[in-house]
């Protein structure tokens, strides 16, 4: 890693003679030595003060696309036991397997995908600036929640949906299927959602972590020196 | 139940816009040509001047010809009484068998759907009360043949198979995979069969797709079951079918005919061959308009009346309903309020005319209460329900023939209501 130090100056504008002051005479350059240690060059012009990545936007965005997937899947739960008429004790039938997974995967690749994306995405710039600021981050424990959580949800999430079609065959009704295939998703969703977003947050903040904000002092500036990997 | 294929398939569907399956259905025969049937000349063929008499350009056309929408021109509706009144001139003109035992069979559509698929349903009401009681009702009334449709739910299949052991039938019903798309169910009373039997199981070529996926997940087909008829020793093929539904689908039934058809032509001369089912479409409509849906009307009832003398002209078949006497189709016809109004239809049954229209021909009909429910107003009354019958060898006589289960039943504190949506079509032949 090459490691770079970054100069930021703040210091007070150079003065400048008024207008309508009379004209001076032409300074004569001081000689040097001890009590007249050589003018420094100018200070450059602050930079403009950049917008911080808070991951702000892509978390607001990452919640919306989720929300309406959260929805949409209940949507669909109401359908099945209002519109579609199904009865918890009736025979779960079989024949309706295609579109329940067409159903339900629309949902996730529309919704529940982009909205992790971006969740994470968001996470991982919070984490980053989060820790650009100095701001306590229990990220030993973060990570910890994060690999069991999101190892458990995706976990459960593959081992449930490669199961479904044995237990569509196993289960006598509407019940028993559909309240293991539901139970099953908002559990693991719920877990990869929550796990994934702390690893994006760890990650993001340890980056972020390598970045530092120091005061550096000198003749004729003061300000702040950014040091870290980028 | 879905096999590795199909789920592999569950897999990839479920990710493909529907709007992708949707469309393009082929439906003109693959085969469309290559039987002695396809080039027959409609004005040369007794059993289908009439439809070249209707038809624009019809002197010309040939059976072929009827597949194809853009040839397919009514100026008329075509009527089929010199084709009833043919069938019950050749039947009368047949010797009396002698010693002819009774075969009694029953063709109905059970009504026992109820299915959902995205963000709709589709059903027939009261199934709850229906389902239970059908069984020990059909069973128990002395069929000894019955063809049965719509009975897709494999817990429905295991009712009927409970009540066969009691009543003594057998029971064919397909494989469980194709059973839950066709909802076909062929019984025969145990003590008629007899070695050889065979049976056979075939999903049509011609289908709506949609109406499987991401539909209810419906392929339509037929059935067949060989056997012989123990007590006379005569080979029986007993076919049962559900065609496509909905007017605007002709050619997705007319392909079907032609298919199921054909086989039936296939079966030795000296067999007999009876094609029972719901054909969904009858021999006559007086009008290419009639019944409206969300508003728009419903059309092409002209080339739907193609289905039946296609159907056999293909088979060799006649149809049962129409040798005692001409079926009474044209005449039950001109009794309907015309042209449709739908306020009308909607406001009472057939509007109001229920009571003056004889239960000798419609099988599907808004005189039914289940059928108004569901119907009201966008569909011809209809004969839809049919036991069609080959006998090249006329070892078959129609005794009677007869709509039956036409009458609500009492279902305690659900109140009366017919067993299905659809009335059935019995008849008792004598056979030798």
């Amino acid at each position: 890693m090459i490691r770079a130090l970054a100069l930021l100056l703040l210091t007070a504008e150079p003065t400048q003679a008024s207008p309508d002051a009379p004209a001076q005479p032409a300074a004569q350059p001081a000689p040097f030595g001890p009590a007249h240690p050589p003018p420094l060059a100018c200070a450059p012009a602050p930079a403009p003060p950049t917008k911080r990545k808070t991951g702000r936007g892509l978390l607001i965005a990452g919640s919306v696309l989720t929300g309406v997937g959260a929805l949409g899947r209940v949507g669909l739960e109401v359908f099945w036991t209002t519109t579609a008429g199904l009865k918890p004790g009736e025979p779960f039938g079989r024949w309706s397997l295609a579109n329940i997974a067409f159903l339900t995967n629309w949902n996730s690749v529309m919704f529940f995908g982009p909205g992790l994306g971006l969740l994470t995405a968001g996470a991982h710039r919070r984490g980053r600036d989060d820790a650009a600021r100095g701001r306590p981050l229990d990220l030993t424990r973060r990570h910890k929640l994060g690999v069991g959580l999101l190892s458990g949800g995706l976990g459960l999430f593959v081992l449930s949906r490669a199961l479904l079609l044995p237990l569509s065959r196993a289960c006598d009704t509407n019940a028993c299927f559909y309240g293991a295939m539901e139970s099953t998703f908002w559990v693991s969703a719920g877990a990869t959602f929550v796990g994934a977003t702390q690893l994006a947050y760890t990650r993001g903040a340890r980056r972020g972590a390598n970045i530092n904000l120091v005061p550096s002092l000198g003749r004729g500036f003061a300000g702040l020196a950014a040091a870290g990997a980028f | 139940m879905p096999t590795t294929r199909a789920s592999a398939a569950l897999v990839l569907a479920s990710l493909i816009s529907p709007a992708l399956l949707a469309c393009g259905d082929d439906i003109t025969p693959a085969d469309l040509g290559t039987s002695p049937q396809d080039q027959v000349k409609l004005a040369d063929a007794p059993r289908l001047a009439y439809l070249a008499e209707a038809l624009a350009g019809g002197a010309d056309l040939t059976v072929e010809d009827l597949f194809f929408e853009d040839r397919v021109d009514f100026a008329a509706a075509p009527d089929p009484t010199p084709l009833f009144e043919l069938q019950a001139a050749e039947h009368a003109a047949l010797a009396p068998l002698s010693g002819a035992l009774t075969l009694r069979v029953l063709s109905y559509n059970l009504g026992l759907l109820d299915r959902w698929y995205p963000f709709t349903h589709v059903g027939v009401p009261e199934i709850d009360h229906r389902r239970l009681r059908a069984p020990e009702e059909l069973l128990s009334a002395d069929w000894d043949v019955l063809c049965l449709q719509e009975v897709f739910e494999l817990e429905d299949v295991d009712r009927l198979r409970a009540a066969a052991d009691t009543y003594g039938y057998a029971v064919f019903a397909g494989t469980d995979d194709k059973h839950v798309q066709h909802g076909l169910v062929i019984l025969v009373r145990d003590q008629l069969l007899a070695a050889p039997q065979g049976t056979l199981e075939v999903q049509y070529e011609a289908q709506r797709e949609i109406e499987y996926f991401p539909g209810p997940w419906v392929r339509r087909g037929f059935l067949r079951w060989s056997f012989r008829h123990a007590p006379t020793g005569r080979v029986l093929h007993v076919y049962n079918t559900h065609m496509t539904s909905f007017p605007e689908l002709w050619r997705q039934r007319i392909a079907q005919a032609r298919h199921l058809g054909l086989d039936a032509a296939d079966r030795p001369a000296d067999d007999l061959v009876l094609v029972a089912g719901d054909f969904n479409a009858a021999p006559y409509y007086p009008d290419d308009i009639f019944g409206d849906v969300d508003g728009e009307p419903v059309v092409d009832w002209w080339r739907n009346a193609t289905m039946y003398p296609l159907f056999l002209h293909y088979g060799g078949l006649v149809d049962t309903h129409s040798l005692l006497t001409p079926a009474t189709d044209v005449l039950r016809m001109a009794q309907l309020r015309l042209p449709f109004d739908g306020a009308a239809y909607r406001a009472e049954p057939l509007a109001g005319r229920c009571a003056e229209i004889a239960h000798d021909a419609f099988t599907g009909s808004d005189c039914n209460s289940l059928y108004f429910r569901q119907y009201a107003g966008t569909e011809y009354p209809a004969r839809l329900d049919y036991i069609l019958m080959r006998d090249p060898s006329a070892h078959a006589r129609v005794l009677t023939s007869e709509i039956v289960y036409t009458e609500p039943l009492d279902f305690g504190a659900a109140g009366a209501f017919e067993l299905s949506d659809h009335y059935g079509y019995a008849v008792t032949l004598a056979l030798q």
